[in-house]
């Protein structure tokens, strides 16, 4: 079920009003029967592996703090957990065949991610074991972020989960506004733009170098309105119920590096692999010997870069694994892996040609540049084959004035791009409030109330007359659906 | 050792890793106070902090330290 479908707005309708109806104690019970509701929408095959995956972690989580072998339970749990993301995902496209034909869970490598943390949480005494498995199925099953995240920590999501928080008008106000503006990010921002993306992705060579480079940019904004109007559906949706779901996104295309972009883009994988991957490899004893031998013959650089190159080489294979079995994904990780290493052992010199006093032509320029770096890694994103990518980088770079087709051309009519000015102006207004520290929702709830009426109105009716819908009215796929 | 001891030995260990001579923290100061104080160096500090004191930090400080407060708490309940 989509957030973005007809059926997601009665699911959600029903929830509410059966949470606020219910006594606080069983409000978390109806969250975990609505969630699980929503997810076997997804198929009960798909409902079987979550709830696998939930006894494993649980378990594991009850051993360990009980000391009934914590060692072997941990281990076990982690590689159960890693070895079902394996098998489902991977196992064909490292054979080179298919040897497994089951499908793979909506949002498995989310919830696999989630359950790691919590077992290993436990493990090094972050959090406590939770005793009670309907607790922690909800944890792991609940609705706004299990199938594409964001990837919350026991430790983080669950006070809020398990408080069944009463109905308090502010929260939700400030709730359904964030949901509103996701559904306009998604459908009127993301798909429309998707629409163009995918005629010029389809026949490169019938565009002009430079528009094809601009359908690269026009890839980079469909897939932040795409990704960040889910979560701000989700984290809305959260809020109404009075749950902090993790925060994914801090305005990432105002970054000046690419380390940085990356603290501000998709935060909750990027947290994930520092704590449960990049930290404890660089912890270990080969790495700690191996940081030792360098300080010792090349001195405290060697020492600290090569081990964080060796670990941030491992972290970038499998953030691009991650989001598929593709080439191209595993291209675009070791893609972000050297920028990163080398932004890494450049850094000292960069320092020294910065300039001291801070220019506000400097940082625009670094913002620049580093949003071309992340154009250029969508490329490989974006196309399903390394020979597709190839197609579209020389498209750009051999024939950048070309004749060839014009936009108009690529499924999208002047009133499409009329719609698209007026929204990413919008977009980016948005953007540069929350760079400004602006919270504008409180100052949307801050207006008199013909004003406040007249704004939800007129994102409600721009999301119904310009939002993109397929047949039945159901919107396209987010794109991290498929990961 | 006292509290004031470790931040006399830390403030060195500090002024080492991050190549800064006029460096000095306090209970307060948090990784967005220290340039270059990022995940990569975070480990890099971690393992000297280690050196310097002579212990060893388990993962939930490593990953849990919010500022040098907590940094000295956690020497301190160590040594």
């Amino acid at each position: 079920m989509s957030f973005t479908s007809f059926s997601f707005l009665c699911f959600f309708a029903l929830c509410l009003v059966g949470f606020f109806a219910l006594p606080q104690r069983l409000r978390p019970w109806l969250l975990l029967a609505a969630s699980l509701g929503f997810y076997a929408a997804a198929g009960l095959p798909a409902l079987g592996w979550l709830f696998a995956t939930a006894a494993v972690s649980w378990g594991a989580g009850r051993c360990v703090s009980a000391g009934r072998h914590p060692g072997a339970a941990y281990a076990g749990a982690v590689v159960c957990h890693l070895g079902l993301l394996f098998a489902l995902k991977y196992l064909n496209f490292f054979a080179g065949r298919e040897i497994l034909t089951l499908a793979i869970p909506a949002g498995l490598s989310f919830f696999t991610f989630m359950a790691v943390s919590y077992v290993t949480d436990v493990r090094r005494g972050i959090c406590p074991a939770e005793k009670n498995f309907g607790r922690y199925l909800l944890y792991l099953s609940f609705f706004p972020h299990v199938l594409q995240g964001p990837i919350d920590r026991y430790a983080g999501l669950t006070p809020g989960l398990f408080a069944g928080a009463g109905f308090e008008e502010r929260r939700f106000l400030r709730g359904a506004w964030r949901m509103l503006w996701g559904f306009f990010e998604k459908l009127v921002i993301a798909d429309r733009l998707g629409i163009l993306v995918a005629a010029v992705w389809k026949e490169p060579e019938a565009y002009a170098g430079w528009r094809v480079a601009a359908a690269v940019v026009c890839y980079a904004l469909q897939i932040y309105a795409d990704f960040a109007g889910y979560m701000d559906v989700a984290l809305g949706a959260g809020e109404i119920f009075g749950i902090t779901l993790a925060e994914n996104f801090d305005t990432p295309y105002f970054s000046r590096s690419v380390p940085e972009f990356w603290r501000r883009w998709h935060i909750t994988l990027g947290a994930w692999f520092r704590d449960y991957l990049f930290y404890p490899l660089q912890r270990t004893g080969a790495f700690r010997r191996l940081g030792k031998f360098l300080k010792g013959k090349f001195g405290k650089q060697a020492a600290k870069n090569l081990p964080a190159a060796l670990a941030l080489a491992a972290v970038w294979l499998f953030t691009g694994l991650w989001h598929g079995a593709r080439l191209t994904y595993v291209a675009w990780g070791a893609y972000y892996g050297l920028l990163i290493i080398l932004s890494m052992l450049c850094e000292p010199l960069c320092a020294r040609l910065r300039p001291k006093k801070k220019s506000l032509l400097f940082e625009a320029f670094r913002m620049a540049r580093t949003f071309a770096a992340v154009c250029l890694g969508y490329v490989l994103f974006r196309s399903a084959s390394m020979g597709e990518a190839w197609r579209v980088l020389v498209r750009i770079f051999t024939a950048p004035f070309a004749a060839g087709k014009g936009f108009s051309a690529a499924g999208l009519g002047m009133a499409d791009y009329a719609v698209l000015a007026f929204a990413l102006g919008l977009r980016l207004l948005v953007s540069l409030c929350r760079v400004k520290g602006v919270d504008l929702r409180e100052k949307l709830l801050a207006l008199p109330l013909p004003l406040r009426w007249g704004a939800a109105l007129a994102l409600i009716f721009s999301v119904i007359l310009f939002g993109i819908y397929g047949p039945g009215y159901d919107a396209a796929s987010f794109i991290y659906f498929e990961f | 050792m006292t509290r004031n001891e470790v931040y006399e030995q830390l403030n060195a260990v500090f002024r080492d890793v991050f190549d800064d001579e006029s460096l000095t923290v306090a209970d307060e100061t948090t990784a967005a106070d220290v340039e270059d104080w990022d995940s990569l160096t975070h480990i890099t500090l971690i393992a000297a902090v280690e050196d310097a004191f002579d212990i060893s930090f388990d993962m939930k400080t490593v990953v849990r330290l919010k500022c040098v407060g907590d940094m000295v708490d956690a020497i301190l309940q160590e040594l």
